[in-house]
């Protein structure tokens, strides 16, 4: 039995080894590998005849994690010490299989006796046992807790509402990135929302922020603005006073009792009188006695001078009294003097008046200057004029013998040009004196229907003259009499007629017809003569026009025909109009009242004489 | 108004102008007047005191005294002031005329503005002749 037994008890050991889950590998004294299990073989990948006799130690690298276990320290070398080799706590132990696969293992050895071949050996028996999966599971469980603990700040973070981190994702998938990645896009959307709301807070905080200092800015700069406004006002204040009180015309403020509010240098000057002395005074007529007020008393009630001439209603647009009179203390001074009522003053219930001083005496000194010097240039031109004329009328007549028929020619044509003449200086003396407000009418009743049947038939042999027809055409029959200037106004008729003549050719009619509209009589001097171009119509009585298509004409003019006539009649209260197509004809009609009271008063025509 | 026609009526020219007063003087010669003519105020109140005229034509711009103080005169002097006086200028303007007028002239005639034909005729208006 002790024969068989070691091998029966060999075999048993091996059938029996064979079915352990662990890898068991014996090992020498030399620490040569002497027996294995199948499972050892297959854990480490080598046969079993590729392991049998080689050193355990040398063939199998093992490690303590990643780091090789170092000589002296490995299995067989411990156990041969007859060291009991065991895995230190915390450690992972492993193995390098041939295949290039290193896994964890439990691993135990320790020194044994054997029986060989009868004889007894030293050595040592390994048993291990592959923990891939232990290790991995523990892994796991490790992983998992790390990641958990990884988390839970930052969900409780989140929880209170603080996004401003983020989930570091691990280098490597693993089972929980999917999870991290979903965390951290939740993360991200919620940091947005959050960063959306602040942002949205932060841009209503901004508008109102912004609002704040706008008003603010605005406020500041209102104040500015009337601060400056205020200077701008007292500045202004100061500037028009400086103004009033610099004025070349005299500026007299009342209030509604006739009190001297204020006067100016040129005021106290024109007036030989001192603000100290009438300011707050209150000027009475009875004032007028007192030298030194004379003029100002003058000037406050103008009626009570001798020498007052009221002139315009309107001045400037502005509705004013304007009144012209004459004082002599100072000095002798004409004045003009503006009246305007002050509504709503500071001074008085009723308002005030304000006076405008202006000394005319330069003016009336000029304006008389060119009255006389119009004079002069009339009698010095019209003497050698009417010279001439007298002398020329003269030979026609035959008072220096008969003459010739070309003699009579000769002298008759010197007499029309003479006229022609006459009748020019009369026209520029005439446009001076309108210009100068001094035309000097003499308004009387008189027939006018008689002037104008007169006039066409005067006119009548200078028509035949250029075989064109002069007809008066009477619409009215008998006229009363009526106020008007006849002189006048037969300057402006006989214009219009010479005009008529002058421009219808040969064959032509011309007809001057009287006709009565209400209160208005009305001529109509009418001719198929060559027209006025309509676009120059409008400039028909301006001084010194004439027409382009009359121009070229051997006919003189001077273009002050109507100029006059237009003024003459728009003094009566008048109207003049034109109708004309050219190469047709011409009609000029107007009014005049009949009215005595339509004339208009001197003093509101003297402006629209100025056209 | 016939016996008018067969008296001759003295008119006197009181004009500066040499030429103007000629040709004056010979129109009214013509017209059959009696015609004296004077250059001045002195020669027109000479020829005045020694004989009285029918009418005066009287120029107002004349050397020395003018015409309106002539005039003035004239209708001051208690044995002249019933002479007629026919302002013949050539002031024409509208005060000049209101002027004379009101000083007691007869009639203003702007020479430039009238023929010898048209003055004689105002003249024999004036004097009631034919």
């Amino acid at each position: 039995m002790d024969q068989t037994s070691p091998q029966v008890t060999d075999v048993n050991i091996n059938v029996l080894l064979s079915f352990i889950a662990e890898g068991l590998i014996m090992f020498d004294a030399d620490g040569r590998i002497t027996m294995l299990n199948p499972h050892a073989s297959l854990l480490l990948d080598y046969t079993a005849g590729e392991l049998i006799g080689k050193s355990l130690d040398e063939l199998v690298p093992v490690y303590f994690g990643d780091v090789v276990v170092p000589e002296g320290q490995r299995i067989a070398e411990q156990v041969l010490r007859g060291e009991v080799f065991t895995i230190p706590n915390g450690k992972t132990f492993c193995f390098h299989s041939r295949g290039d696969r290193k896994f964890p293992v439990f691993a135990s050895a320790k020194p044994i006796c054997f029986f060989k071949d009868g004889k007894e050996i030293a050595g040592g028996v390994l048993v291990f046992r592959d923990i891939t999966v232990e290790k991995e599971l523990e892994q796991y469980k490790v992983n998992t807790a790390n990641t958990l603990s990884q988390l839970t700040p930052v969900l409780q973070r989140a929880a209170t509402g603080d996004f401003t981190f983020n989930l570091e994702l691990p280098e490597e998938e693993n089972e929980f990135t999917e999870l991290l990645v979903g965390l951290r896009l939740m993360l991200d959307d919620l940091r947005e929302l959050d960063l959306a709301r602040e942002k949205n807070e932060q841009e209503k905080i901004g508008v109102l922020e912004e609002k704040r200092v706008l008003t603010e800015k605005y406020s500041k700069e209102l104040e500015q603005d009337v601060e400056r406004k205020t200077r701008e006002l007292i500045g202004v204040n100061k500037h028009i006073e400086t103004i009033i009180e610099n004025l070349t015309n005299g500026l007299i403020e009342y209030d509604d009792s006739s009190q001297v509010v204020r006067l100016n240098k040129a005021a106290e000057s024109m007036l030989g009188i001192e603000k100290e002395q009438v300011v707050g005074k209150q000027i009475t007529k009875g004032n007028i006695d007192s030298a030194n007020l004379n003029s100002l008393v003058l000037v406050t009630f103008p009626e009570l001078s001798e020498s007052v001439r009221r002139v315009s209603q309107e001045v400037s647009g502005i509705d004013a009294d304007v009144c012209e009179l004459t004082i002599s203390y100072p000095i002798e001074r004409d004045l003009q003097i503006s009246t305007v009522s002050l509504v709503g003053s500071e001074h008085g219930k009723g308002g005030g008046k304000l006076k405008v001083i202006r000394d005319i005496t330069r003016e009336k000194l000029i304006s008389r200057s060119k009255s006389e010097f119009i004079s002069i240039a009339a009698h010095q031109l019209r003497t050698p004029l009417s010279a001439i004329k007298w002398a020329l009328s003269l030979l026609q007549k035959g008072n220096f013998g008969l003459l010739q028929e070309s003699q009579l020619d000769v002298v008759t044509q010197a007499f029309e040009t003479n006229e022609k003449m006459i009748s020019l200086v009369n026209d520029l003396l005439n446009v001076a004196r309108i210009e100068d407000g001094r035309f000097g009418y003499d308004f009387k009743k008189a027939d006018f229907r008689d002037m104008v049947t007169r006039l066409v038939s005067v006119s009548v042999p200078r028509a035949r003259g250029k075989y064109t027809q002069l007809v008066f055409v009477d619409q009215v029959g008998e006229v009363m009499p009526f106020v008007y200037d006849q002189s006048k106004l037969s300057v402006a008729l006989q214009n219009l007629i010479d005009n008529a003549i002058k421009y219808t050719s040969g064959g032509g009619m011309i007809e001057v017809i009287l006709s009565r509209h209400d209160r208005f009589a009305q001529v109509e001097v009418r001719d198929t003569g060559m027209g006025i171009p309509r676009h120059q119509i409008d400039r028909l009585f301006t001084k010194f026009f004439r027409a382009e298509n009359v121009a070229q004409l051997p006919f003189s003019g001077s273009g002050l025909g109507l100029f006059i006539t237009r003024n003459i009649i728009v003094r009566h209260g008048g109207k003049i109009e034109v109708h004309s197509e050219e190469g047709k004809g011409t009609s000029f009609v107007f009014t005049i009242p009949m009215d005595e009271a339509l004339i208009p008063a001197k003093e509101e025509i003297a402006a629209s004489l100025y056209m | 108004m016939e016996e008018n026609n067969l008296i001759v009526k003295k008119a006197l020219v009181v004009e500066d102008d040499p030429l103007l007063s000629s040709l004056l003087a010979r129109k009214l010669l013509s017209e059959r007047f009696q015609v004296r003519a004077a250059a001045d105020a002195p020669a027109a109140f000479a020829a005045l005191e020694r004989e009285k005229s029918d009418i005066v034509l009287l120029d107002l711009i004349l050397p020395g005294m003018d015409g309106f103080e002539i005039l003035t005169r004239l209708k001051a002097d208690q044995n002249l002031r019933s002479i007629p006086v026919l302002i013949l200028s050539n002031l024409g303007q509208q005060e000049d005329v209101d002027r004379a007028m009101s000083l007691g002239a007869e009639g203003f005639m702007i020479k430039a503005n009238f023929t010898l034909d048209e003055i004689v005729q105002r003249v024999k208006e004036i004097l009631n002749v034919e």
